[in-house]
């Protein structure tokens, strides 16, 4: 029979159903829906209600930019700048923009999964199931159970890219408490040559800011902060008013980049040759007799003996900040004329004069912003150097219109974990770390330490030679190593043969694919509470976000919920020192321990925070800035400010060995000598076996290195520019269509597409025009793109930027996700795996040749 | 009356099952259930989801079946790779390849003038496919309770029911035509398209069938029947 509306109680009781189906309707319950017990709620289809701007801050690269997120009905819907950080006030950068798209992606990893395949490789499907949080950390917790009870807890690691200002619990120390030293931080894919100069002439491992408010001269180095790098959000609002008030701008790139393209000058330095121009620079401001007397001092006659090829007399001249001006002259630069340096590093002796001098008369209000590009290279660390003692030369380091080191906000810190740590653990997590730092070619001298600071790429090789040892269990989060390190294939091979990794990120990445645990992270920006500290303007700002919206899926914050969950499973095993710990976390104003992950959050960030919004904490440990006088006002505006820098206060007050501005290092010769004795051997042997050199004294001055290039210039003719594309947050934004769709913000680069660029004398040479899919091919690897012909880009080089290449992350980062095809290339792969070793630092320019033929 | 309950509550379960249908399976037995009570009910709407509906039963009792239907389920619906049929309304509603967009936030108005808000337990964004169906078939469910209790309660306000009543049947017309109805097409597409299994690609056909249905004749047929219940 027909059935319809009308006869349908007939027509079912005819086809003999009816109670049964009845009762199961009746007994299924809601499984996605709940009653809203919300006395606020309106019986009434509502219009969108009005929103409201809510503070936080943005991670998209280290700018650590202070926001605020325009919040509608639990959305988040804009960004903007923070108004009141006086680091960048309301002033944007397009980046944070992304975030948007990044936490509301439905390529997110939803729920934690576990791998079912056990064979681990680029080929292999890891057959990803569902499973709960619960039990995921249950069996995690019985992977570091079976580590205790083998006695080989330092066997366990942690791998950080990205954190916030509560990291030192998970990434400092949580490994400790299990036993182990293996917290691997990527801070030397990111930096450390770059801190390396500024170290071992002044004793600042860290960024610098600069005073380019006051200054009247600007010399960018291997640079772009109107692009990339550093508070893009400060300098794009900044620079029309430099220009308007007549600052000189001067910038030293290979590319007319988009500072090179807002500056007077642009001096397209040879890769790798930023040594010569620097420290011919420092020949002319000496000859030129444009140096600091206040700063440097003054030949005791008063004149100037600086004399292109004589050698001075140490006796002869009376320095004041500063050690070892004469040494640096006669080791090094009484030589370097512009001449000299003209055709090795590409730009005509007149120019080099020009800057040089047009700067050492700006002086002291004169700075050298320096990026990572005149010094992540092989031989970077005496770049580093040199580029900026040109700061200490003309008495602009720590001066008015200089360079500066900025001041920190002082926080509270957390728990001493010592007192959790067990027998097992204080032995355990003595032990050599993964990433071969200290050895002998590699000694990482962060803080004047053999040792000291990370080699993060290392890591992977370290896995394949188990030297020192192969680690079982491992845990990585906001981190993608096998994307974001050169030659990334090591790392696919180093991650096959980790027993047990998990991977705690918003995004399937490359890294992911050999996860055995997959954690589906929170977004820094609008998930979790977060915070973190940075400078610019010549203020530091630190900004505090609370979560502004639910995590969008089962996302947890990997710096405290996932710490909390990993100690309750440990307690259940037996082994409860890691909760032990977790419970001193207790509120500042209450007294309460922890009961779960999101109190350990706050807490986190209210103990180190303290010193800011308590009034007791503010006065007793002098913080100089923002005054607050509770944690909600604190919480409720945002952002900290510190009051403005105090300049020259370090002027014969540096963390040196000398305490003076260092242009002969004797900070650089201790650490030296301390790693050529832990090897016994010779400073002389460190430095070959480091590839550099340089033998004898000029060691420990800034001094000129032919760069140390891989590929022969017959085989691989043209140098490879590396730079980073002006919407990658930090590699991770690719799977943003907005990063896809104004890919060509980039200049010369395609939408959805990737390319590179080449000078078109080149080009013409080689028979190959502009859209001509080429093949690049380095040592290392090789790869294709679009050839884009362009004139801003000195010939003999050709140049592309980071940021495609991603066949994971999602579907609009590759161009087929389930068939693991890339979106372009990824630059990568092009590069080898090398180390500008002193600091560490991974290289990424000024090192690489590469071939370029039709596809 | 009589005849309008049976039938909304038939309808109601409809939706129910079909939610269901769409949760990661578990046991192979319990998806056979859900589907044989489907085969019951929908065929009664609509003849050609009989036979569909019975492969359906017959691919999850085929060895293996579970297995793969879960395969299927997460390459579908969960990833961790690129979602071959993404079940969130915003997707296909706006176009912007984004979740929890403003179409997101109008369905949560939806559910909040219903007296409903997303369960605490159910960690994706409200405009699911398995939510957008389980709305529906709560909306029936109460209509179906308060007429109910109209008929077999003397000291019922009968014209503060039949309000409510009115009000839950616009909510399923305007939930229908701005949600569900509006982007259950090409989401069935892609199961159907992309689906490895039967049990989707036909789970997206019978579902397209009876949203369908639902859209161009049965609503507007629920509508007149219960203005003639108004009227009596």
């Amino acid at each position: 029979m027909k059935i319809t509306r009308r006869n349908f109680l007939e027509g079912a009781a005819v086809l003999g159903f009816g109670a049964f189906v009845y009762d199961q309707g009746r007994r299924r319950r809601m499984e996605t829906l709940q009653a809203d017990e919300d006395p606020t709620r309106t019986e009434e289809i509502g219009e969108l209600v009005s929103g409201e701007w809510r503070p936080t801050g943005c991670l998209g690269c280290t700018s650590w930019c202070a926001k605020e997120v325009y919040v509608v009905d639990g959305r988040a819907i804009k960004v903007h700048g923070h108004p009141d950080s006086k680091v960048h006030g309301s002033a944007d950068c397009p980046r944070a923009h992304l975030a948007i798209q990044q936490v509301y992606d439905p390529d997110r990893i939803k729920q934690p999964m576990i791998r079912t395949n056990p064979n681990k490789g680029i080929d292999e499907d890891p057959m990803f199931e569902p499973i709960s949080w619960d039990d995921a950390m249950d069996l995690f917790a019985d992977k570091i159970m079976e580590l205790r009870d083998n006695d080989e807890t330092h066997k366990f690691g942690l791998f950080r890219g990205r954190y916030t200002n509560i990291n030192g619990l998970l990434y400092g120390n949580l490994p400790k408490i299990i036993g182990s030293p293996n917290n691997i931080s990527h801070s030397s894919i990111c930096a450390e040559a770059e801190k390396f100069g500024p170290y071992y002439t002044q004793g600042y491992w860290n960024y610098r800011d600069y005073d380019v408010r006051n200054t009247k001269y600007m010399i960018c180095w291997g640079v772009d902060p109107l692009n990339s790098n550093r508070q893009v959000s400060h300098y794009l609002n900044v620079f029309g008013e430099l220009l308007e008030n007549g600052v000189q701008i001067a910038t030293v790139d290979p590319k007319h980049s988009s500072t090179a393209a807002k500056s007077h000058v642009w001096m397209p330095v040879k890769p790798g040759q930023d040594g010569a121009l620097a420290v011919a620079m420092a020949h002319v401001i000496l000859t030129e007799g444009l140096w600091s007397r206040e700063f440097v001092g003054e030949f005791n006659d008063g004149g100037n003996h600086f004399v292109a090829g004589e050698t001075i007399d140490e006796g002869d001249f009376n320095e004041v900040h500063t050690n070892g001006i004469i040494k640096w002259w006669n080791l090094e630069l009484k030589d370097r004329t512009p001449e000299w340096a003209e055709e090795i590093a590409g730009v005509d002796a007149a120019t080099i004069r020009k800057v040089a001098t047009d700067f050492g008369n700006a002086a002291p209000e004169a700075l050298v912003f320096m990026g990572g590009g005149s010094n992540m290279q092989i031989r970077g660390g005496y770049n580093s150097m040199a580029v900026h003692a040109l700061n200490g030369l003309v008495g602009s380091a720590e001066h008015e219109g200089g360079t500066i080191t900025g001041r920190s906000a002082k926080l509270g810190s957390f728990t001493d974990p010592a007192e959790f740590m067990d027998e097992i653990a204080q032995r355990n997590s003595g032990k050599q770390k993964i990433d071969q730092r200290g050895y002998k070619n590699l000694p990482a001298l962060k803080d004047g330490k053999s040792g000291g600071g990370v080699v993060t790429n290392r890591v992977a090789d370290a896995i394949l030679a188990e030297d020192p040892y192969l680690p079982k269990v491992m845990i990585g989060y906001f981190c993608n190593f096998n994307y974001s390190c050169p030659e990334g294939e090591r790392w696919n091979r180093a991650m096959e043969k980790i027993e047990f990794f998990a991977h705690c990120v918003t995004h399937y990445s490359e890294m992911s694919h050999f996860a055995d645990l997959l954690l589906p992270s929170t977004h820094h920006m609008f998930e979790q509470m977060s915070s973190a500290a940075q400078k610019g303007n010549g203020y530091t700002h630190l900004w505090i976000g609370e979560r502004l919206i639910d995590p969008v899926f089962d996302a947890k914050n990997p710096e405290s919920e996932l710490p909390w969950m990993l100690a309750e499973k440990l307690e259940e095993k037996g082994f409860s020192n890691l909760m032990d710990y977790l419970k001193t976390f207790s509120d500042p104003e209450t007294g309460a321990e922890p009961t779960d992950g999101m109190e350990l959050e706050t807490n986190c960030f209210k103990i180190l925070t303290e010193p800011i919004w308590n009034p007791v904490k503010y006065e007793e440990t002098e913080n100089q800035g923002t005054k607050y006088n509770s944690w909600d006002e604190f919480l409720d505006a945002g952002i900290w400010n510190s009051d403005a820098y105090e300049f020259r206060k370090l002027w014969s007050n540096m963390p040196t060995a000398t305490g003076k501005f260092e242009f002969y290092s004797e900070t650089l010769k201790n650490a030296l000598q301390e790693h050529a004795d832990k090897h016994e051997t010779d400073i002389d042997d460190i430095l070959a076996t480091c590839n550099y050199d340089v033998t004898g004294e000029r060691a420990f001055v800034p001094h000129y290195e032919e760069p140390f290039m891989l590929g022969e210039e017959s085989a691989y003719p043209f140098t490879f520019v590396d730079a980073k594309a002006r919407l990658a947050r930090e590699g991770r934004s690719s799977n943003c269509s907005w990063f896809q769709d104004f890919k060509d913000v980039d200049p010369g680069d395609i939408k959805w597409g990737d390319s590179i660029k080449m000078n078109p004398e080149d080009a013409d040479r080689l028979g190959l025009e502009d859209g001509d899919m080429v093949k690049i091919t380095s040592p290392s690897g090789e790869a294709t793109a679009t050839l884009k012909t362009w004139i801003a880009l000195r010939p003999g080089t050709v140049q592309k930027n980071f940021g495609q290449g991603h066949w994971a992350m999602g579907h609009v980062a590759a161009e087929d996700y389930e068939g693991r095809k890339a979106r372009g290339s990824n630059n990568n792969d092009l590069l080898g795996a090398e180390y500008e070793r002193l600091s560490g630092s991974t290289a990424f320019y000024g090192s690489f040749r590469v071939n370029i033929e039709r596809a | 009356m009589e005849n309008f309950l049976a039938h909304e509550e038939y309808r109601g379960i409809i939706y129910q099952l079909l939610s269901e249908a769409y949760k990661l399976p578990e046991e192979a037995e319990k998806e056979k259930q859900i589907l044989e009570h489907l085969l019951e009910l929908l065929p009664l709407v609509s003849i050609e989801t009989k036979k569909l509906i019975e492969e359906m039963i017959g691919n999850m009792g085929k060895e293996e079946g579970l297995e793969k239907v879960r395969r299927d389920h997460l390459k579908l619906f969960v990833g961790p790779k690129t979602l071959l049929a993404p079940p969130y309304g915003s997707l296909y509603l706006e176009e912007k390849g984004q979740i929890m967009g403003p179409s997101t936030r109008d369905a949560v108005r939806f559910y909040q003038a219903a007296g409903l808000k997303k369960s605490d337990d159910f960690k994706e964004p409200p405009d699911h496919i398995r939510t957008e169906l389980e709305f529906m078939s709560y909306l029936i469910s109460e209509v179906v309770k308060d007429l109910s209790e109209l008929k077999e309660k003397e000291d019922c306000n009968r014209e503060e029911v039949l309000n409510k009543c009115e009000k839950f049947l616009e909510l399923q017309e305007k939930f229908l035509q701005n949600h569900l109805g509006s982007w259950v097409r090409p989401f069935t597409q892609n199961l159907i398209k992309n689906g490895d299994t039967l049990y989707y690609q036909n789970l997206g056909k019978i579902t397209e069938e009876f949203v369908r249905f639902e859209v161009m004749e049965n609503l507007k047929q629920v509508k007149l029947e219960f203005e003639e219940i108004k009227r009596n």
